[in-house]
């Protein structure tokens, strides 16, 4: 009798627990299948964001070869010309002036040559590259524009001053193609833990509602860029008074 | 020769791990085989040379040479310096535990039970690691994965069978169609996982 029941008690457990380490073998195998999923989700995310950095790279290189050709053609084209013109009426008085004229298209050649410079294509330094922006502006009175800074500068991650880079030289770009303003101010201010980025002008400004297509995509664009690196983007304007864009990206 | 059928897996299990030597090249599988190997053998001298005689002296020696080739198993399987911590200590447990039943006789009786015990340790602390690592694994293609399945399904569940065994006693053999029983699920998700699991790229 004895016997009978300890067979019995034995069967019992032993169908137990092999019903158990089947029901772990299950859930473990869920739980990979899962992990793997997410593993893979993760790998896709990571690779669509190395796709949209280097198509950002590309996007700037783009705008730095078309502002170089707009430089050479509108600006030191113009100078030389106007020393060809000088030259062919010369005279022992203006040759002063065509020696100032050939001066300056110097002048505007270097300072073009730092900006086609490769290594301040490919690794940009945002800070750098942001008052190269500025003084070219300047130099070639487009826009009255300054750059300020505020707190102590800290490096961001590459991929992330790519991306901030762009947004704010798409930024730039619209400024002075469309909104007719004299004065555009970049404002860096380094907090603890966050860099705040205010960028003004004082233009016609426009209705975030009826924006035309393309404005309104490179909106989009600048909107889901900025979520790539986790930076909080908000562009306002108001008609006759100005756009402003800020960014807030936390270190 | 109630159990003889099971030998045939065996040596199935035996022939195709040595078979498919070059097909998977991780450190453990060499182990693997190694235990294969001497599991048939163990029960291939039992059956034909010590037929009839008392053969719990050989049962005592493979528990130790088993309960050894599996923690290198799984020794080379798991990454971490955690679960090596883990895995030295138990053996070391074992082993002096395995060394004192030759004093204290009784103990022996243990030792299958604490194997099996001890073994499940091993594959938890495996598939905890797998579960943690950030790498894409392709389990059902992977013939860790396989092995350590037949090996939890063995150890665990013949846990109440050797108790029943080695402890309280057993007047017939009937119940050891319940060992056959799992042993039979054992060899044949072995053999699934040899057959099926992926080449081993290194």
């Amino acid at each position: 009798m004895q016997q009978e029941n300890s067979e019995i008690i034995i069967i019992v457990s032993t169908a137990i627990i092999f019903l158990i380490t089947f029901a772990l073998i299950i859930l473990f195998s869920i739980f990979q299948k899962r992990k793997n999923f997410l593993l893979l989700e993760q790998k896709n995310a990571k690779e669509d964001f190395e796709r949209e950095i280097t198509e950002t790279q590309i996007e700037i290189r783009e705008e730095t070869l078309r502002n170089i050709s707009w430089e050479l053609h509108d600006n030191i084209g113009q100078l030389l010309t106007l020393a060809k013109i000088q030259i062919q009426n010369t005279s022992k008085e203006s040759l002063e002036e065509v020696s100032k004229t050939i001066g300056k298209s110097l002048e505007e050649i270097r300072s073009l040559s730092k900006l086609i410079n490769p290594e301040a294509i490919n690794e940009i330094k945002l800070k750098n590259a942001i008052q190269l922006e500025v003084d070219r502006f300047n130099r070639l009175n487009f826009i009255k524009s300054t750059l300020r800074t505020i707190g102590k500068k800290r490096d961001l991650d590459s991929k992330s001053e790519i991306i901030i880079f762009r947004i704010l030289q798409e930024f730039f770009t619209n400024t002075i193609k469309h909104s007719k303003a004299s004065d555009l101010d970049v404002c860096l201010e380094y907090k603890t833990n966050k860099l705040n980025i205010t960028v003004k002008d004082n233009g016609v400004g426009f209705n975030k509602n009826q924006l035309k297509n393309e404005k309104g995509i490179g909106l989009i664009n600048m909107e889901n860029r900025a979520k790539l690196i986790g930076a909080e983007l908000n562009l306002s304007s108001e008609i006759n008074k100005g756009t402003t864009l800020e960014i807030s990206y936390k270190f | 020769m109630d159990l003889d059928f099971i030998h045939y897996f065996e040596l199935l299990i035996a022939v195709l791990a040595i078979v498919y030597y070059k097909k998977y090249t991780s450190s453990f599988y060499k182990y693997f085989i190694l235990y294969t190997c001497c599991a048939f053998l163990v029960e291939f001298i039992a059956e034909v040379f010590l037929k009839g005689t008392n053969n719990w002296w050989l049962y005592n020696l493979y528990t130790f040479v088993e309960f050894n080739l599996v923690a290198l198993i799984y020794y080379h399987l798991t990454k971490e310096k955690k679960s090596h911590r883990i895995i030295f200590y138990i053996v070391l447990l074992f082993n002096i535990t395995y060394l004192i039943s030759f004093i204290f006789i009784a103990l022996q009786n243990y030792t299958p039970i604490l194997l099996g015990v001890l073994v499940s340790v091993f594959i938890f602390l495996y598939l905890k690691e797998l579960l943690n690592s950030n790498k894409i694994v392709n389990f059902r293609k992977d013939i860790s994965f396989w092995i350590t399945i037949g090996f939890l399904i063995y150890y665990l569940a013949t846990i109440p069978f050797f108790t029943l065994l080695f402890v309280v006693g057993m007047k017939d053999r009937i119940l050891f169609y319940i060992l056959q029983g799992i042993l039979v699920i054992t060899h044949l998700i072995f053999i699934v996982g040899l057959l099926c699991s992926k080449k081993t790229v290194k």
